[in-house]
């Protein structure tokens, strides 16, 4: 069974001009242990998909859909009963790691709170437990560490500190929303590592969501290809990356950067996507992508395009994409 | 931290010496001569050289600024023209009543303005917020005095639930104190209450909009830990700003709420000094409040290092 199943979520913002469609009839699962990418450009609705699992965003919000987790209804259910899934059982991650840390808190007390508030940890236990979490995420010196405070730790090291919190609780699912965008390279791979290791060790499942392209190679079991709200491609990483069907994940994949030009991609000039992502305002009765889309048909901009399995493991939502015989 | 703590405090001098400058010349600015109010009408010419020489008002200035100098360094604040009393001997009987009025209106405050605060921050729009907008308009479109005059009269005579006059010091017991000091203390508080809650509603609302709240949510901490944890705490420090620049607003608003529910304090001292030109008090009182004033700020700066880890002197 799969340990969360995202069931045709649409996220709403209400706006004067209408209801802002952030995320449109979104669907994916979650096996646990796997760990599946949600890619696509800025404003393509991925950071928004996961902060509406967590429930993170303001009151006026509205959804649509279902998400189930562990049996339940995550959009259902009550404020009080959502607190004792956050941090426990869905762990999470922040792309800043400068300013998503508390600047008054220790780093101890800060990885203190959830243990304390989720599994009653006296203070003496949760700092042990602390400690033992700062360790882990291989932060040197952790037995001074643990009484600095954010600023006195690098950027790098305060990512380690966002992972410790988030794995606190030993979560069943963990979100991480571009962990690595805010570092510098050199540090980018270390994270990806410990992100990989500490998700295996707990057989925990992982929604990670970057642009990046390279951190979905070197993480992902699957990629699901956003754009505008809406799932376009889907499927193993080896599968997208290599044999990306969709023209939008083409485009993607053309302008990533390579200094090497393998995997069958030609190692040239970066190419890019003309045109911008579509307003949320915009009513798009047909695909999203289709202003953007060289091989668009008129047909595409009148009708939604249907999901079309192309391989196993690999589906592309487009018109223009051959199904597998 | 004890570096720096010395050094604003030895920074606290040149700005008292400027304040003892300013508050000696005032001798020599302000209208009215000393000597003549003093005298009276039917003073001869020879009385008024003889009280100007008794004040030393016929020295060299600087002589005498050095010599007034030496002497507060000393303790000696110098001897009333008017009670012919040692100034700090009438300070030391008033101050009691004042600075328990304004700890009194300062706890009033504090309490009243920060909690309205983080309820109006709460959220934004909502019932308390429309209230704080309504009680902030009201408390700095009232001077002290009006509100001194409508809290007595709602009160003290048409409820008579406290007494207008009749102020009794802490050492008379809290009970006495209370009874007699609320209504004061109130219509000194309210106005500063409102200044708290504006400050505290903005440090608030800007601190829950940050990432680490996110972050806080996210880890299932509940509404009220994250306001008292994790926002407090980070917006404390221009809450504190508030509270330290408050000070002077007191000082002056005693004088006047001194007056009307007639307490024995530095304000009703002030007042008489002033009418009687009797400048030695004047110029003790002057200078003791904004000694207040000067220490204050030098508390507040020292407690940012206490709310804010990043702030290292």
């Amino acid at each position: 069974m799969a340990l969360i199943e995202v069931d045709a979520l649409s996220t709403l913002f209400p706006s004067g001009e209408g209801d802002l469609r952030a995320v449109d009839g979104l669907s994916f699962a979650v096996q646990p242990g796997e760990t599946v990418a949600i890619v696509g450009e800025s404003g393509s609705g991925k950071s928004v998909t996961v902060m509406s699992i967590m429930r993170l965003l303001g009151a006026a919000t509205r959804h649509e859909g279902a998400v189930r987790f562990e049996g339940r209804d995550l959009l259902a259910l009550s404020e009080a009963e959502m607190r004792k899934v956050r941090g426990n059982r869905i762990g999470m991650i922040f792309q800043e790691p400068m300013t998503a840390l508390n600047p008054v808190q220790t780093i101890g007390s800060q990885i203190a709170e959830s243990l304390r508030l989720h599994r009653g940890l006296s203070r003496r236990d949760s700092r042990a437990r602390a400690l033992e979490m700062l360790s882990l995420v291989g932060i040197p010196a952790p037995e001074r560490r643990i009484d600095e405070y954010p600023h006195q730790l690098s950027g790098g090291m305060r990512q380690r500190v966002m992972i410790a919190m988030a794995l606190a609780c030993d979560p069943a699912l963990l979100i991480a929303d571009e962990p690595t965008t805010a570092l510098d390279v050199t540090v980018q791979a270390q994270i990806l590592d410990l992100i990989r290791e500490q998700a295996r060790k707990l057989g925990a499942g992982v929604i990670l969501i970057t642009h990046d392209l390279g951190v979905v190679a070197e993480l992902a079991d699957r990629v699901i290809v956003v754009y505008a709200g809406r799932k376009v491609e889907e499927g193993t990483a080896a599968e997208i990356l290599d044999r990306p069907r969709h023209p939008y994940t083409r485009g993607l994949l053309e302008a990533t950067p390579r200094l090497r030009g393998g995997g069958g991609h030609r190692a040239g000039r970066m190419t890019e996507i003309p045109g911008n992502v579509p307003g949320l305002a915009e009513i798009l009765a047909g695909c999203a992508f289709e202003p953007r889309c060289a091989h668009a048909q008129p047909c595409c901009r009148i009708e939604r395009p249907p999901e079309v399995p192309v391989a196993q493991d690999h589906l592309v939502v487009c018109r223009r994409a051959e199904p597998v015989s | 931290m004890i570096g720096y703590a010395l050094r604003r405090t030895l920074l606290a001098i040149p700005v008292m010496g400027v304040v003892a400058v300013i508050v000696f010349s005032l001798l020599y600015f302000a209208p009215g001569d000393p000597a003549l109010v003093i005298a009276g009408d039917t003073a001869s010419a020879e009385d008024i050289a003889r009280i100007r020489h008794s004040l030393h008002l016929d020295q060299d200035p600087a002589v005498r600024f050095a010599s007034w100098v030496w002497q507060l360094l000393h303790g000696d604040f110098g001897t009333s023209i008017y009670s012919g009393e040692p100034v700090l001997h009438l300070i030391g009987q008033r101050a009691g009543a004042t600075v328990g009025l304004m700890l009194l209106a300062t706890l009033f405050a504090v309490t009243i303005g920060i909690t309205l605060g983080i309820l109006a921050a709460r959220r934004k729009g909502g019932a308390w917020d429309r209230l704080l907008a309504g009680y902030g308009t009201l408390g700095f479109s009232l001077p002290p005095f009006v509100m001194a005059y409508i809290l007595a009269f709602v009160f003290a005579s048409t409820l008579h639930w406290l007494p207008v006059q009749g102020f009794q010091p802490i050492s008379a017991g809290p009970g006495p104190f209370l009874r007699t000091a609320i209504l004061p203390a109130l219509s000194l508080g309210i106005v500063f209450s409102a200044l708290i809650a504006n400050v505290t509603r903005a440090a608030m609302i800007e601190a829950m909009g940050q990432d680490y709240v996110r972050t806080a949510i996210a880890k299932g901490v509940g509404e009220r830990t994250i306001l008292f944890r994790h926002a407090l705490k980070n917006a404390a420090i221009p809450i504190v700003t508030v509270i330290g620049s408050g000070v002077p607003v007191l000082i002056g608003g005693t004088v006047v709420v001194e007056g009307i529910f007639v307490v024995p304090g530095i304000g009703g001292l002030m007042v008489d000094a002033i009418l009687h030109r009797d400048y030695p008090v004047i110029q003790a009182v002057v200078l003791l409040s904004s000694l207040v004033y000067v220490l204050t700020n030098l508390i507040i700066d020292l407690s940012y290092t206490l709310l804010d880890p990043r702030i290292r002197y």
